[in-house]
């Protein structure tokens, strides 16, 4: 199970065909980010589709995918190894151009997964 | 394996305008989407400039979901505590046809994919295609899961990451000097609190840019757009300059950031934020763009790299759409030819040429060497506002005259060689 370096993520959202219940957050304080990610239409598969080279991760010092990616679904674990929360991804493909060492292997979500914007 | 005439990869603005183009050809056409629906994986700052579209796509605007006309043009340059406005209104800008509209992917995209569909298109959702099918070097078809389905002709509209220009080795792999990532809330605020902040007519709207401080030094800057009930508020930055960024800080936080100005609180005071979303945008301009065309298989809009930042503003929805058209048009007469190959294919690039698509991108081919230049981003929105801001300071002290004291602070500000290098940069633009 792939851990959050904060606040686990909420668990998938499985939006209505009616989008008109939309949750929403009241500007006061600021939203942390996995707030912010929360309100999106989330189907999270149950395999990751951001695929991770750890030997090249391990000789990273420059950690560009944590800085780079909207979202913070990078982090490294208790064993120094990076990690991504697929489950919050937005689609950008950031990581995967920022790496420039080549260690992220990505591809869209399968069919039917990933988020599913309501406004864009 | 089925096969049909054409398979348009991706049910964006230029997938769906080409299968527009396509649907009464009497050639059958699927698009192939991988969202819920055309529009879900999409995202915009933004707004849709019309008039470049209309001589192409005339008919399709009747009953579009657009937002806001767009009758106010406001450009922010921030210091780190002080900011200057420069807000354009103009009557032109408020006269049929209206010029742009602010525009939201979800709702857009959603509803054109529908009138492809009465026009006899099918869009077919929920789709993502993993490969081409390719017979010696020609691209004969796609395969999506275990379905394979043959084309004559397959159009990647598979937008800003395309997959499909990568395996039909059309481009070369991407560099982060060449892209922006774009981030942004959908802020919900009614309609009478937006025209009100913005002080605008009914259904009129306003498009703000923010550069300066915003982005601490990188390239890029922030953006600010007015939907018919709610706010698109963003930031844009240039990737390079995120990696090389000192010291070091999540991307994230910096909107969060930005909303703390009071520039920014005031303005979206009261408003709830209902989605957050980010999409990359291409920086590079035409040295970047791929080839667009091989046997059996051409290239639209983002997926072809027709994207343009002129400062002012940035461009790509409108290319997306015209390209779609041309590509339909070019796939029409390779039709009655009966060859899909390169050679007939080929006939699209030239229609992109002759367009205002790539004489604007060839125009515009040095803006990044000219956003490259980091005081637009540090030094000359400080200074502008620094400026204003000790004209308009009173206090115990006698005032000083204004243009003894404040042309000494422009001369240090914009006359040395620096700046005049600056300048010369410019006219590349």
């Amino acid at each position: 199970m792939i851990k959050c370096k904060e606040t686990k993520l909420p668990p998938p959202i499985i939006p209505s065909f009616h989008y008109s219940s939309i949750p929403s957050f009241h500007l006061g304080g600021s939203m942390k980010i996995t707030e912010k990610l929360a309100l999106d239409a989330l189907k999270n598969d149950k395999e990751t589709h951001i695929l991770l080279d750890q030997k090249i991760c391990h000789t990273c010092k420059e950690r560009f995918c944590i800085y780079a990616c909207p979202a913070n679904l990078y982090s490294l674990n208790e064993k120094g190894e990076m990690v991504v929360e697929f489950a919050g991804c937005l689609e950008c493909g950031t990581c995967m151009i920022a790496c420039i060492y080549g260690s992220v292997k990505w591809k869209y979500p399968r069919s039917e997964f990933g988020v599913q914007y309501r406004f864009g | 394996m089925e096969k049909v005439d054409v398979i348009i990869v991706g049910g964006g603005l230029a997938g769906l305008s080409c299968a527009y183009e396509l649907a009464d050809s009497g050639m059958t056409v699927l698009v192939l989407e991988r969202g819920d629906f055309s529009g879900s994986k999409n995202v915009t700052g933004g707004r849709i400039y019309l008039r470049p579209i209309l001589p192409y796509l005339p008919d399709i605007w009747k009953n579009a979901p657009l937002e806001r006309h767009v009758v106010k043009e406001i450009f922010t340059a921030m210091g780190k505590t002080n900011s200057t406005t420069f807000e354009l209104y103009s009557d032109r800008f408020n006269q049929e046809p209206y010029p742009s509209y602010t525009i939201l992917r979800a709702k857009f995209d959603r509803w054109f994919a529908d009138l492809v569909m009465g026009k006899g298109g099918f869009v077919i959702p929920q789709k993502a295609v993993d490969d081409l099918i390719k017979e010696n070097e020609k691209v004969i078809g796609v395969r999506s899961g275990d379905e394979e389905i043959g084309a004559d002709c397959v159009v990647a509209a598979d937008g800003i990451l395309s997959f499909l220009t990568e395996k039909t080795g059309l481009r070369k792999s991407f560099q982060p000097q060449h892209f922006a990532l774009g981030f942004k809330e959908m802020i919900r605020l009614d309609s009478k609190t937006i025209e009100d902040r913005f002080r605008l007519g009914e259904g009129e709207g306003a498009a703000q840019l923010f550069l300066g401080t915003l982005t601490q030094g990188m390239m890029g800057g922030g953006f600010l757009y007015t939907n018919k009930d709610s706010l698109s508020l963003g930031i844009v930055i240039g990737l390079e300059s995120l990696n090389r960024r000192e010291p070091r800080e999540e991307i994230y936080k910096l909107l969060d950031q930005f909303k703390e100005r009071p520039e920014i609180k005031n303005l979206v005071k009261g408003g709830e934020v209902v989605e957050y979303s980010a999409h990359l945008i291409t920086e590079g301009g035409i040295h970047i763009m791929p080839k667009l065309y091989t046997d059996g298989m051409l290239v639209v809009g983002d997926a072809a790299g027709l994207g343009l930042n002129m400062l002012a503003t940035v461009r790509g929805m409108e290319y997306a759409m015209v390209s779609g058209v041309l590509a339909a048009r070019t796939i029409k007469r390779a039709k009655e030819r009966n060859d899909f190959s390169a050679s007939s294919l080929a006939e699209y690039e030239k229609l992109l040429n002759d367009s205002f698509i790539l004489k604007e991108m060839n125009t515009f081919k040095n803006t990044l060497s000219v956003l490259e230049n980091e005081r637009l981003f540090t030094k000359y929105p400080q200074v502008i506002s620094d400026l204003f801001e000790k004209v308009m300071w009173v206090d115990e002290n006698p005032k000083e005259g204004i243009y003894k004291t404040k042309m000494a602070e422009l001369k240090k500000a914009f006359f040395n060689i620096e700046t005049l290098k600056d300048w010369w940069q410019f006219r590349k633009i």
